[in-house]
């Protein structure tokens, strides 16, 4: 037996010879941190692989028009946006994502347990804090409100 | 979702929601590198997608220097007549290719009365908000521009220019031909009212660049949309060449047509 992943339509599906399984790429992610965990992977590898999907994320994220994205930050929890200004502290889009919070949200933001010091488990930060904030993003895809495109991309 | 992995002697239980599912340690590898390499690739295009559209781009981006070459008359109307959703990609592109034009096409589109147009601080409001243009909707709008500013091509000045002219119109009519063989595919009824919107003396001009372009099938059309008697005096007072601006000009209008044929469905739909 072998499971093949691919994305299709902003989900993760998970397919066998007969059978194919959807998720969304959140559940994705989760999957390749408990996988990781199990054949004994690095944490520090691990830690990297969330940084980078979310990395992509935020670029996209900063593609959107100011108003959606405005309205999407301010939506998200504290916590959430502790986890990611930490995870991405000095970084040029730690920068960019403060240009998106009021001053007061970013002092509330810094004095976040997650923002200041060590971290829970990536699963629990997962699960309890990102989960939410990416599920609010695929709600708002899957309504039709905003698209997210390629960070990779040309622009103007 | 409820996701969990248990490990007993030599697999990997998977719990994944409602499903089970088990792999032996070489499986359960190739699943951790694939979809490592799938979830970071979920939000790319294709690896040619962008070369591509660069390679595009390229190709069209001169015709910005024949909009330049417009007066700010003609620019507005080309802006007038140009499909509005492309404004916000030309005009991006646009400020960072050739600022200098940008500012004039901002001054057309203010210059711009009709109610049914944006108004220019609607759309200044639009270039800092909106979402990012991606390269793909600008290499849209530079081609959508082409025949607007064909139909608007000032008169040459020079012999040099002349000759570029010639040399250019083989292409030029191969891409009428595209246009009208394309045109007389669509439906009866779409392409009766596309002709409704033409005047008498357009109308000859149809018929005889369908038959200096001998595209007969947009004649078989025109047969069986007109009655009898006006397919007849169109025959007879067509003839068997038209001079490129005029070919040019029938485009543009016809285009025109065909847009707001579009637009009329698509309101149709909502």
């Amino acid at each position: 037996m072998s499971l093949v992943p691919r994305v299709n339509n902003g989900q993760l599906e998970l397919q066998d010879q007969s059978l194919t399984l959807q998720m969304s790429l959140h559940e994705g992610l989760l999957l390749a941190v408990a996988l990781n965990e199990q054949l004994g992977v690095a944490d520090q590898q691990t830690q990297k692989l969330i940084n980078s999907f979310y990395l992509t994320l935020l670029e996209s994220l900063m593609l959107l028009g100011i108003r959606e994205r405005q309205l999407l930050f301010n939506e998200a929890s504290l916590e959430a946006l502790a986890c990611l200004l930490r995870r991405f502290r000095g970084k040029p889009i730690a920068k960019a994502l403060r240009e998106n919070l009021s001053q007061r949200r970013i002092s509330q933001v810094e004095e976040e347990a997650l923002y200041l010091q060590a971290k829970p488990s990536a699963t629990e930060e997962l699960t309890q804090v990102l989960a939410p904030f990416f599920n609010h993003i695929d709600r708002q895809i899957k309504e039709g409100k905003i698209k997210l495109q390629d960070p990779k991309g040309i622009y103007f | 979702m409820d996701i969990s992995i248990n490990t007993s002697a030599e697999q990997l239980e998977f719990i994944l929601g409602p499903c089970r599912a088990s792999l032996n340690l070489n499986q359960a590898k190739a699943l951790e590198s694939q979809l490592a390499e799938v979830l970071l690739n979920a939000l790319h295009e294709q690896p040619n997608y962008w070369q591509d559209l660069t390679a595009q781009l390229e190709s069209s981006k001169a015709i910005l220097s024949s909009l330049a070459n417009l007066d700010s008359q003609q620019i507005v109307q080309v802006m007038q007549e140009y499909h509005q959703p492309h404004w916000l990609p030309l005009v991006r592109f646009t400020q960072k290719e050739q600022p200098e034009l940008a500012k004039r096409l901002l001054n057309a589109i203010g210059q711009i009365k009709s109610p049914i147009f944006t108004s220019l601080e609607e759309f200044t409001n639009q270039l800092n908000t909106e979402p990012a243009s991606s390269i793909a909707e600008v290499v849209v709008a530079l081609e959508f521009l082409q025949p607007f500013i064909q139909a608007l091509n000032p008169t040459p000045l020079n012999e040099a220019e002349t000759t570029n002219q010639l040399a250019n119109k083989p292409s030029f009519n191969t891409r009428a031909t595209t246009f009208l063989t394309n045109l007389s595919e669509l439906p009866h009824s779409n392409l009766r009212l596309i002709l409704k919107g033409l005047s008498g003396k357009e109308l000859v001009l149809v018929f005889s660049a369908c038959k200096m372009l001998e595209i007969t099938h947009f004649l078989t059309q025109l047969q069986s949309i007109l009655p009898e008697k006006n397919y007849q005096q169109l025959e007879n007072k067509s003839q068997a060449r038209v001079e490129e601006t005029e070919l040019r000009s029938l485009l543009a209008k016809l285009s025109q047509e065909l847009k707001d044929l579009k637009k009329l469905l698509n309101n149709r739909k909502k």
